[in-house]
């Protein structure tokens, strides 16, 4: 029940994009000279999708009253959820992190502190392993920010940290 | 006019630089493939920054390098490991894992390398002859032609979805809508973008795809902690490749080795299918061709031999579609044709005739990757060893980081790491709730080659019945809903009795487009094609509508 539950969750909030997606294209104004507007093609991605989410939320509420009382009873637990998933959780919000210092740090920085950092949170916690950790950081992301600054010309963000 | 194009493909491919980089290519493939969780895609996406800088030729053969080494690579694993390095060497881990524990690991690498070989290089001659040939064909295609190509491809692809049918047609309309975001090319408005400046560019191809399917795999594998923190050891580490006994054993079956890479080239051909069924669909043939079946699943050459020849004639089956018709053949030719419109190259009907060295240039790379494959396996089987050492947190750790340098390498914009992240969410939670990537990645590639055929279309007349009077568009429409009513047929097949007419009534169906066409061959075609129908469906009728329960039983035993 609780994928069932998912998939009506789901259904649903496609309809709802799909709704203001479509309602979007009121707002696409006729240029003139062109012959098809530029809202033809939206407007068809958007019946169309909006059209497939109906389908999928009918197919799922049929299955959810298909399922037995015993797997409807079954509850979402977030607890479970967010132990289920803390390593993907973990590792998004810290590449978002990773995201917003790139400004300070810069590539080569922050892009080390990235990796040992998540190597760390996702690995064991004992000294060795920490450094091996800083080792594996520092020789992966300076060889990838030297192949890519020297090698193919690429200025890849500096950070305001280091000198220019 | 051939021979000229071959020869002047070889002289822009047999360069020291080119050849270097193809190396490097294949060892890459070979080594990504063998690592179990990343797959071809991932390989070819992620060496796709790297040829930025490169020329289209030296970009092109590179990646080539990378597919056909990630397509070989994939047996490493399944041999050695029993855990399949790519899905579309699933099939090999049936009886090379047996193989390989009943004392002749070299054996099964050997029949392995060697039938990627030989399998590739069957498809490399189709590739060659076959590609010109349907590109002359392409020419006779208008928009609303290549408007419903590009709906066959999205609904076969969702269609292999199977029982999640829906959800693979709603990937596909995702992968369109994100091609509709942004500025529309020919009058400026701004679409889907609700006021946010940084979206009325529009989402590069690179962020999108690297994000869908590299980062939301790689974040899969960290799922689990202690998967993520284990190395997949594998312990021999002097194995050697029994290449002659190898190159005999396939001698003794080359009835098998060519039946597998027809199949693998025929799956190839067909736009949105793949290694993964192929090897699946050559292996189960060459067991029902097989004169010891029972021996299959207990390290027979024949089950190495089939699954292992046709994932890699896939290829040239794929690339034929996509160079012909600029219609990817399966996910790991979307990102080629990703690749090479980076490199402002539009494959059509025309590109064969319009940039011949180019054409030719990839099919030699892909003849000549083969050699460089065939050379380096040795090699790359120790390199492999080693990196089984290393845990999967550690590898997918750094392969994120690259991921940022790689995307921000494109454009030079932090935003394109933002898009890689949101789609990188966006790909996980599909993985999670099984929506499958590969529409929604064909809708991204097509999207706009979509939409420019229709509004061409509905420029040149607004009635929508032409879609249905011309003969290539009817052909296609109908096909894409036989391959969408396909997952059903499957499901039903050898329990139900209208299953019995899906096979004669499609090709009734497909015989009416062919007779409509000019000449004498394809309405001899469309003629054969309906008697057939008529034929089959007249023998089902004498057997009184009988169920084979034997379909039935395979079926059972596939679900199963």
């Amino acid at each position: 029940m609780r994928q069932l539950n998912h998939n009506i969750v789901i259904a649903l909030v496609l309809l709802v994009a799909c709704g203001v997606l479509f309602a979007e294209t009121f707002e696409y104004k006729l240029v003139p000279g062109a012959i098809i507007g530029s809202k033809i093609w939206p407007r068809i991605v958007s019946i169309f999708l909006g059209g497939l989410s109906a389908i999928y939320l009918a197919q799922s509420i049929r299955a959810a009253r298909e399922a037995g009382p015993g797997e409807a009873a079954a509850p979402f637990d977030i607890k479970a959820w967010l132990a289920e998933n803390r390593n993907v959780i973990g590792c998004y919000f810290l590449y978002a992190l990773f995201l917003i210092s790139l400004k300070w740090l810069g590539m080569l920085l922050g892009g080390m502190l990235f990796v040992f950092v998540t190597l760390s949170f996702l690995g064991q916690n004992n000294a060795r392993s920490h450094m091996i950790n800083l080792a594996v950081a520092v020789v992966t992301i300076g060889c990838m920010w030297s192949i890519f600054t020297f090698g193919l010309g690429v200025i890849l963000p500096q950070g305001e940290i280091l000198p220019r | 006019m051939l021979f000229e194009n071959i020869a002047g493909a070889f002289d822009a491919v047999f360069q020291l630089k080119n050849m270097s980089l193809m190396t490097l290519g294949v060892t890459a493939g070979l080594i990504a493939g063998a690592i179990p969780g990343f797959t071809i895609t991932m390989a070819v996406v992620l060496t796709l920054p790297f040829t930025f800088g490169m020329s289209s030729t030296e970009g092109i053969s590179t990646m080539i390098g990378v597919f056909v080494g990630g397509l070989s690579g994939g047996l490493m694993s399944s041999v050695l490991t029993g855990i399949p390095g790519t899905p579309s060497s699933v099939a090999t881990t049936f009886d090379g894992y047996p193989m390989t524990r009943a004392g002749r690991p070299g054996l099964a690498l050997g029949l392995g390398v060697w039938s990627s070989f030989f399998g590739g290089l069957i498809s490399a001659v189709f590739l060659m002859l076959l590609a010109p040939s349907l590109a002359k064909i392409g020419l006779e295609f208008g928009p609303w032609d290549y408007f419903a190509l590009v709906l066959f491809a999205l609904t076969i692809t969702a269609s292999l979805a199977g029982d999640n049918l829906v959800k693979g047609v709603i990937a596909g309309g995702l992968g369109l809508l994100v091609t509709a975001i942004g500025e529309d090319e020919i009058s400026g408005v701004a679409r889907f973008t609700f006021g946010f400046e940084p979206l009325r560019q529009g989402f590069d191809f690179l962020p999108v795809l690297v994000g869908l399917f590299a980062f939301s795999q790689l974040l899969s594998d960290l799922r689990d902690s202690e998967k993520a923190q284990k190395p997949m050891v594998v312990s021999d580490k002097r194995i050697a490749i029994e290449h002659l006994a190898a190159i005999k054993a396939i001698v003794k079956n080359w009835t098998t080795l060519a039946r597998s890479s027809l199949i693998g080239i025929f799956v190839g051909i067909l736009p949105g299918a793949g290694g993964t069924i192929a090897n699946i669909l050559a292996y189960d043939q060459a067991k029902k061709a097989s004169k010891t079946p029972d021996k299959f699943g207990t390290g027979t050459p024949e089950g190495i031999i089939a699954p292992e020849s046709s994932n890699n004639a896939v290829e040239g089956g794929a690339l034929i579609t996509m160079m012909a018709l600029g219609i990817p053949g399966d996910i790991v030719t979307a990102v080629m044709l990703g690749a090479l419109l980076i490199h402002n190259i539009a494959p059509s009907p025309t590109f064969i005739s319009t940039n011949p060295v180019l054409a030719y240039s990839i099919m030699v790379s892909f003849f000549l990757a083969l050699f460089i494959m065939l050379g380096l396996q040795a090699i790359c089987l120790r390199i492999f060893v080693t990196i089984t050492r290393v845990p999967m947190y550690r590898l997918a750790t750094v392969i994120l980081a690259y991921c940022a340098i790689g995307i921000f390498a494109l454009n030079n914009i932090v935003f394109d790491l933002w898009v890689l992240l949101g789609f990188g969410v966006l790909g996980y939670a599909m993985r999670r709730y099984g929506f499958p990537l590969a529409p929604m990645i064909l809708g991204v590639v097509l999207g706009d080659n979509a939409e420019i055929n229709l509004i061409r279309a509905l420029a040149t007349d607004s009635d929508l019945t032409i879609f249905f009077t011309r003969p290539w568009s009817l052909f296609f429409l109908m096909i894409a809903a036989f391959s969408t009513a396909f997952p059903w047929f499957q499901k039903h097949r050898g329990r139900k009795k209208w299953t019995l007419f899906f096979a004669p009534v499609l090709m009734m169906c497909l015989a009416l487009p062919l007779s409509m066409m000019e000449g004498i061959f394809r309405p001899s075609v469309a003629a054969a094609l309906f008697l057939t129908g008529v034929f089959l469906l007249y023998r089902r009728h004498r057997s009184g509508w009988a169920l084979d329960p034997n379909l039935a039983a395979n079926q059972q035993l596939r679900e199963g």
